[in-house]
């Protein structure tokens, strides 16, 4: 069947195409040529005046998981509070901050999303993580394996292993959790914080190993640039939270040595120790390091007022951020010799000089940084909010009066600490697209996603073009997956199953070996019930590979 | 299906019984007969041996084909005004798509397992907790705390592959780790010789007094009893002296065994001392249990509804009931219609209720009223693949097929009753 999408105004930056008024066809799934003369067209939706986008991909959001589930069991009050109702079609479920995954399927689709990344995929939980996904309606997914806190890796820095083996490994890291890259958190610091250190910076050893963070950084980062994995190394940096830690930010981009690195959720990592209160905005110094280097990426995690809960890999971190946890309830697990994860739930006040800050702060960091091809747009959900408030933070980009009529709620001291009023900037409709889709798939290495040019996934968002830029985000006219309507006037027309990206980089099939006997002595697993086949993905889609460069060692 | 006498013999079988998720174990295969040979344990030996026959659906209490038998559980769920979905003793794909069913008929939801892990959970909602889990308890465990549980017999290989393997990453030495089981005699009796386990009575229904008394202890605080717990005070001061010094503490609880009023309040006894302790040093909790998938139906009730258990979905939209969704209370009082799904153990027998009753159990249950539908389902990891959860709900394990079956799997049974509504 043949859909002519005729005369939409089309945003599609990967393209280069801004707001021209163009027609799309759609076959099969796909974005397609024009038909020629004589060809019939089966379907023609007609969206003159409408604004046309690739759906959105959310590059970092915490939809699925140990953590996010054990967030899920640890807030009955916010599943109460927000129930969705079942409906002839569509399953019922609960949550708002943390909602369970149909409603978090359906959701995302309401918003015009189509392919949304879990950063935070444990090795050991990631059976888990797609058994959720297969549960997770309407949207591709895909995941990032965290390493750099497993004995495994530690323990290989610290015997001095070459850069190959350590390669092997990532690469089969990589193809037994089906992920689509890796991820680092805390470097170091979540091993640390099981020998019972209380902080680790960037050039301070882990007491057991001796390994410092930066080391750590630097191998991974190689190893997925030698890999030829397209996604860079995906950097949760140390010190989070704490004043002052702009310098461990600095530090974490210096480690990678000039080759790709993305600095995940930068607001929590933007801190200085200026003023009174001992705790400043260091967004202007950082957005500048970011302008100066052409190998560094990051997302905002920018924080909205509100509740919401916290759910980290970062052990260390969250255990002292438990002293802020409101309600006062925190849970923390030490995981598998290779990982950790901490929920604590949060409430953001605008009258709180901290919080305030840190809204500033994200708000500093996406409009200071110059290139929106280097930022991604993200609430780090649920971490700094729900990412149903990213409408909200669109409309907060794109207007600059807005802005400052907002600042008026803020406690005051914290608005004089921040440089947000006196910036103009006001993000295009243009510029939007690049952080919210062009800018992610190009990141992700999804060749065929965040864009509309024939051969693209039929993933397409159509927008009113509603000067109200909130209300214009939360409700899409019309939302295709693979080709089809899927949601009109941002209500669900009907659930469907997306697939899971991942890729699948070669390795020297000696490290099996080396794994089974590791694996057997200390673990009591077999590899292969920890691994993950192909097959095991089919309900959740399938799995669809994304190449490689070929690899460098 | 015959038995058609060849011997096959089956490697790193995951056993997937009581929630440890021993995945060694070699089994040898005679038609439908199953047999441990290595790393069997007492309930491992009779859970796959147990009945290899299997049984033929029934309806009404006369034999049926399996095609009848879903539609006669249907012609029972369809008109149900308040059904109940329970048992859910099976893999993640029937946990699934029971709760779908669930969904579409709006069922109450309770795991048989299900006042177990309401104890936890209601400890996760009011305070949260600090655990640890299995690979890096074995790992790193330098003073463990049995609390209460009966480890010996409950999960039979506890020792040898979490407390006492042959080799850990970290220091000291596996064997010289001390053990320190706090509870009744007759769990007591069900420990391991070794020097290494010392071994302090108390009732069990006392465990939360007695860590109640740990806290005060280690936080300075006076006791205003002589025996805490029914344990001489002297004996917790001494314990209470050693917990700070250790480098990562484990205690390891078990919430099935703490059945008594307040059994709640001694988990978060427990996981309060744990968190006083992580001041200075690193404690971490062990919650044992997950036999009869209860882990994954945890995790899966919690993904999909956003509560772990005890969900009324009657309103159209998931309720947490923790006191009204105990399954045998509300099949008694409430429920015009029960669906009752145990596939690993045919001793879990539905509860008793005066509303018709669909069984998918495994060969050989024998509830003591006939069900309306009774619809033998193939055993998880026996007689089908699937995927079961360890306790520590970290680890999914998949489940393989050991032997030819002609049952469905809970998934499909509940498929066939979906297409019959
Ligand atoms: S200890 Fe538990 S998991 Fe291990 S073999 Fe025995 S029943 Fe199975
Ligand atoms: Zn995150």
């Amino acid at each position: 069947m043949l859909r002519k999408l005729a005369g939409g105004r089309i945003f599609d930056p990967i393209n280069g195409i801004d707001g021209e008024v163009r027609d799309l066809y759609v076959r099969d799934g796909r974005l397609v040529e024009p038909p020629g003369p004589g060809e019939p067209v089966d379907e023609e939706i007609d969206l003159t005046g409408q604004m046309v986008m690739a759906g959105g991909i959310d590059l970092h959001t915490h939809i699925s998981g140990g953590k996010v589930n054990l967030a899920r069991q640890m807030l009955p009050e916010d599943h109460t509070a927000h129930p969705r109702s079942r409906t002839e079609t569509c399953r019922s479920g609960s949550g708002h901050i943390v909602p369970s995954t149909w409603a978090t399927g359906y959701r995302y689709a309401e918003l015009g999303y189509t392919t949304a990344i879990d950063p935070a995929v444990i090795p050991a939980n990631a059976r888990h993580t797609h058994l959720e996904g297969a549960d997770t309606p309407m949207l591709d997914t895909g995941g990032f394996a965290m390493l750099g806190n497993d004995d495994y890796l530690l323990r290989l820095l610290a015997t001095g292993a070459e850069q190959p083996e350590i390669n092997d490994y990532v690469a089969w890291i990589l193809q037994a959790t089906q992920c689509l890259g890796i991820k680092v958190v805390n470097p170091g610091g979540i091993s640390a914080f099981k020998f019972n250190q209380r902080r680790l910076d960037p050039d301070e050893a882990n007491a057991h190993y001796g390994v410092t963070p930066r080391t750590i950084l630097r191998t991974l980062s190689r190893s997925l640039h030698e890999l030829g994995v397209p996604k860079p190394l995906h950097v949760h940096a140390s010190n989070l939270g704490v004043p002052g830690n702009y310098e461990s930010t600095l530090a974490t981009m210096e480690a990678a040595e000039g080759l790709p690195i993305h600095l995940t959720h930068l607001q929590f990592h933007s801190y200085g120790t200026e003023g009174d209160k001992g705790f400043s905005s260091a967004a202007p110094h950082l957005a500048e390091a970011v302008n100066a280097r052409d190998n560094v990426t990051i997302d905002v995690g920018q924080i909205m007022f509100g509740q919401t809960v916290t759910a980290s890999g970062d052990t260390m971190r969250q255990f002292a951020n438990r002293a802020n946890a409101d309600p006062s309830k925190s849970s923390l697990m030490d995981i598998e010799c290779e990982a950790g994860c901490g929920v604590v739930p949060f409430h953001y006040q605008d009258d709180s000089f901290v919080h305030a800050l840190q809204w500033l702060i994200g708000l500093e960091l996406f409009l200071l940084v110059e290139d929106p091809w280097k930022v991604a747009l993200t609430t780090d959900h649920p971490n700094g909010a729900p990412f149903t408030t990213y409408p909200h933070l669109i409309q907060l980009l794109m207007d600059a009066g807005l802005r400052r009529r907002a600042l008026e709620a803020l406690n005051p001291a914290a608005r004089k600490a921040s440089i947000l009023e006196g910036l103009d900037r006001e993000y295009s409709l243009y510029e939007i697209a690049v952080l919210t889709r062009a800018g992610p798939a190009r990141l992700l290495g999804l060749r065929d996603r965040g864009h509309l040019a024939p051969g693209a996934a039929a993933d397409i968002t159509v927008y009113a073009d509603d000067p109200d830029r909130e209300r214009m985000f939360s409700e899409p006219v019309l939302v295709l997956k693979d080709g089809e309507p899927v949601v009109r006037q941002g209500r669900l027309l009907r659930p469907v199953t997306g697939r899971v990206h991942a890729v699948h980089p070669d390795y020297d099939p000696a490290v099996e070996a080396k794994l089974a006997d590791y694996f057997d002595r200390y673990l009591g697993i077999r590899p292969q019930h920890y691994r993950i086949d192909d097959e095991e993905l089919a309900e959740e889609g399938g799995v669809e590979l994304h190449p490689c460069r070929e690899r460098q060692a | 299906m015959t038995d058609n006498g060849s011997s096959r013999t089956l490697r790193d079988v995951v056993c997937p019984f009581c929630g440890l998720g021993c995945d060694d174990l070699t089994v040898a295969a005679q038609g439908r007969t199953l047999t441990v040979r290595e790393g069997v344990c007492p309930i491992s030996e009779v859970a796959f041996s147990a009945h290899p026959e299997e049984d033929r659906p029934r309806t009404d209490g006369q034999e049926a084909s399996l095609d009848q038998a879903l539609a006669r559980a249907a012609e029972v769920l369809r008109p149900a005004r308040r059904p109940l979905v329970a048992g859910l003793g099976t893999d993640g794909a029937g946990i699934r798509s029971a709760l779908r069913l669930a969904d579409r008929i709006g069922a109450g939801v309770d795991h048989l397992h299900g006042a177990a892990g309401m104890r936890n959970t209601a400890v996760v909602q009011t305070t949260g907790w600090i655990t640890t889990t299995l690979a890096e308890a074995r790992n790193r465990a330098d003073l463990w705390i049995l609390a209460g549980s009966d480890v010996g017999r409950r999960y039979p290989r506890f020792f040898e592959r979490i407390a006492r393997p042959s080799e850990t990453l970290f220091e000291p030495p596996p064997n010289q780790r001390p053990i320190v089981f706090i509870g009744p005699e007759t769990a007591a009796a069900n420990l391991p010789a070794d020097d290494r386990i010392e071994r302090i009575p108390c009732a069990e229904d006392r465990i939360g007094e007695v860590f109640a008394a740990l806290r005060a202890l280690e936080a300075g605080r006076p006791l205003f009893e002589a025996e805490p717990g029914g344990v001489p005070a002297e004996r917790l001061r001494a314990l209470a002296e050693r917990l700070p010094r250790a480098r990562y503490g484990v205690i390891a609880w078990d919430a099935g065994e703490l059945d008594f009023p307040g059994g709640d309040l001694a988990v978060e006894a427990i996981t309060g001392l744990i968190d006083q302790l992580n001041a200075h040093t690193r404690w971490a909790g062990l919650p044992l249990g997950g036999r009869d998938g209860a882990t994954t139906f945890g995790q899966a009730c919690t993904w999909q509804t956003g509560f772990p258990g005890r969900v009324d979905l009657g309103p159209g939209y998931p309720r947490h009931a923790p006191h009204q969704l105990e399954a045998g209370r509300f099949a008694a009082e409430e429920a015009d219609a029960v669906l009752w799904i145990s596939a690993f153990d045919a001793g879990r027998l539905p509860p008793d209720t005066e509303a018709p009753t669909v069984v998918l159990g495994r060969s050989a249950m024998a509830p003591e009223r006939e069900p309306t539908a009774y619809i033998p389902v193939g055993v998880p990891g026996l007689d089908h693949g699937g995927q079961a959860y360890r306790m520590d709900g970290v680890m999914a394990l998949p489940l393989a097929r050991l032997r030819e079956s002609d049952l469905p799997s809970t998934a499909d049974a509940i498929a066939g009753i979906e297409q019959r509504l």
